[in-house]
């Protein structure tokens, strides 16, 4: 499995809708937050990584869709009064996926997790798995800010069978020796921080197992 | 200013921020269309269902069924005729 | 082809606090969600009969229950059961906390599935899942996944939505709710009515009578909240979970359908499955029994099923008595001598698709 364009998206809170206006434009009105988080990090990193064919699309979340839930209810739930749709439907952290096929990408599945912070590894083991059934796995740790200081962050990589000029070789090492403990929210960048800089291959260790990165070429 | 014509700047307001959709250049005439793709603002049927919450919201009135609430949206005019019918 | 296996199922629904009850009730007379819930509000709502109170302390009872009832069932040595892994499915997780005890009763969705599988007595990994109402099916991947790598030899997929007023506020939105009962299939359907259930499984690479033949996922992103008209993807995600059971489409005996009542995603649904059997097999819809489950409905609906098939029968539809034209086919229950191989759909909004084979190995 082979890892292409990781990157650490940081968005501060009053930037962001400078930023989702001038990449969407209108496009992504009625999505919310934390979908728009999403898509400003995934489609930056499909931009960088080029390629098509089926697509799964994979993230981690530890607090969701705060911004939406919060909306929702505030909006004075009482016995039975209706919440407002586009609200209610960026209450669910899951629509991301939906809305990047809706921009023309092949996507043929999508989840969102929350994981324990050493759990990483069942991102690239579930993707690994994914990938019989697609081409390609979009893997991602997305979290709005939670308080006004700090930035939004969007991290993603794609993960892919096929073997490109400049893409990572991805392994699962079972006995690592000199790995790097990472957590969910940490391992996408230093990835992409690691990418680049040096010839060595990268060992990152979660909980049960860790993963090789290696340059390839 | 009529009334018509207040209720129709009202609302012609209230739907573009209701859909978060920016406003049009030329600003929309209270006969034109609003749904569907072949349109200036494109409304579609999740747009109709969040238009209905908020004029429930703001104006107190229940558009529950939704071959109804289409027709009324039909356009900004017809939304405000509506309206003031019911006022009256 | 998948080497899993369904080794036990336990269910709290509104048909009853444990799967026995549920499979009994289900066989008798179909009865009405009650109205004006404190949840439902002005709509009917499928309620788990147990005692209302604070929020949390419910939900563990509920779950202290269920895991009691699964675990006589899975009959595994402590130490394996201590050990489990446990897959949590949901879309609302615990947002019903906030009903009662505001923003400080409110917490991430992993807490609140660490808090269940710490009632289920187990302390292997956990993880959340969401993709809204197929997010019980979500998990169980997860599950079939930890099971093909050689990482878990048994895993516990629980599907789990609990009474909140803002899954009911959200769909009354939507309109998508009838405000009298859910009517699959069924000529005068009118909408969804919710419910809540904890639905649990245990996924095994011991056999067992129920193999998971093969768990396909699709996508319809013809709108965020329903399925595209002609069921395009719908069938696309059924013809892959027969293609990776390697059945013909002649091979199954019965179909689960996703069918909750809503009047436009029934017939996406019923397009779908004409345009895969002809003629089209026995069908089900759980939905009028249970309510619209969301996240818990691939576990639970799994649950009753599997049970009710155990007892030989195949469940009646609730709420269905006049077959829709439009449809082209009817549900129906009955004796369930023959069913060995069965097609299990859900779909939700977001345009998450799946479709479960499951085959009996006698």
């Amino acid at each position: 499995m082979y890892l292409l364009a990781p990157a650490a998206l940081r968005i501060a809170p009053d930037d962001f809708s400078a930023r989702v206006r001038s990449r969407f434009a209108s496009e992504l009105r009625r999505a919310g937050r934390f979908a728009q988080l999403c898509l400003l990090g995934a489609q930056a990193c499909l931009d960088a990584a080029g390629g098509d064919g089926p697509l799964g699309v994979l993230w981690a979340t530890g607090g969701g869709a705060l911004d939406a839930t919060r909306a929702a209810l505030d909006e004075s739930l009482k016995l039975g009064e209706p919440a407002m749709p586009f609200t209610f439907i960026a209450t669910q952290p899951h629509l991301a996926g939906a809305l990047l096929a809706q921009r023309s990408h092949p996507v043929t599945r999508a989840a969102c997790l929350s994981l324990a912070p050493d759990a990483w590894p069942s991102l690239p083991h579930l993707a690994q798995r994914w990938l019989a059934d697609c081409e390609r796995v979009l893997v991602g740790w997305v979290e709005e800010s939670a308080s006004g200081g700090a930035a939004h962050r969007s991290d993603w990589c794609l993960l892919q069978k096929k073997m490109m000029p400049g893409a990572v070789r991805c392994e699962q090492v079972r006995s690592p020796e000199n790995a790097a403990a990472a957590t969910a929210e940490d391992w996408i960048p230093r990835v992409a921080a690691w990418h680049g800089s040096t010839n060595a291959p990268l060992v990152l260790r979660g909980s049960g197992d860790a993963w090789r990165f290696t340059l390839n070429g | 200013m009529t009334p018509r014509d207040a209720l129709i700047a009202d609302l012609t307001a209230l739907i573009l921020e209701a859909t978060e959709k920016a406003p049009v250049a030329p600003p929309l005439s209270p006969e034109e269309a609003i749904f569907g793709t072949e349109t200036r603002l494109a409304l579609d049927s999740l747009d109709a269902l969040q238009v209905s919450m908020a004029l429930q919201k703001r104006y107190g009135v229940r558009l529950t069924d939704s071959k109804e609430t289409r027709r009324l949206l039909a356009c900004v005019g017809n939304l405000a005729d509506h309206l003031l019918q019911k006022r009256a | 082809m998948t080497g899993a296996f369904v080794r036990a199922c336990a269910l709290a629904s509104a048909l009853g606090p444990d799967l026995e009850a549920a499979v009994e009730r289900l066989a008798g007379a179909p009865a009405v969600p009650a109205r004006n819930t404190k949840t439902g509000g002005a709509w009917p709502y499928f309620a788990i009969p147990v005692a209302e109170g604070d929020w949390r302390r419910r939900a563990e009872a509920i779950a202290r229950s269920v895991a009691e009832d699964l675990r006589r069932k899975a009959a595994l040595a402590p130490a394996q059961w201590a050990a489990l892994p446990c897959i949590v499915g949901s879309s609302s997780f615990s947002v019903g906390a906030w009903d009662e005890g505001g923003w400080a009763a409110l917490e991430p969705s992993f807490d609140f599935s660490l808090r269940l599988a710490k009632a289920f007595g187990v302390s292997g990994p956990v993880t959340a899942v969401s993709t809204t109402c197929t997010s019980g099916f979500a998990a169980l991947d997860i599950a079939l996944g930890l099971i093909a790598q050689g990482e878990a030899r048994e895993v516990l997929v629980l599907g789990v939505e609990l009474r909140n007023r803002l899954t009911v506020a959200g769909f009354a939105g939507l309109q998508l709710l009838s405000a009298t009962a859910a009517r699959p299939c069924d000529r005068g359907r009118d909408g969804l009515v919710l419910g809540e259930a904890l639905g649990a499984v245990l996924v095994s690479a011991v056999p067992a009578p129920w193999r998971i033949a093969s768990l396909a996922a699709g996508m319809d992103a013809a709108s965020v909240t329903g399925p595209s008209p002609d069921g395009t993807a719908t069938a696309k995600t059924m013809r892959a979970a027969m293609a990776g059971a390697r059945w013909e489409s002649a091979a199954v005996d019965l179909i689960k359908l996703q069918s909750g009542g809503g009047p436009l995603a029934d017939l996406a649904e019923a397009n779908a499955v004409r345009e895969l059997f002809s003629p089209v097999p026995r069908s089900v819809s759980l939905k009028g029994a249970l309510g619209h489950t969301l996240g818990a409905s691939g576990p639970a609906e799994l649950a009753l099923l599997l049970a009710s098939l155990a007892r030989g029968r195949v469940p009646a539809t609730w709420g269905f008595s006049k077959p829709d034209d439009a449809l082209g086919f009817a549900p129906s229950g009955g004796n369930a001598q023959g069913v060995r191989r069965v097609l299990f759909n859900l779909s939700g909004f977001g345009g998450s698709v799946m479709s479960l084979a499951l085959e009996n190995a006698g």
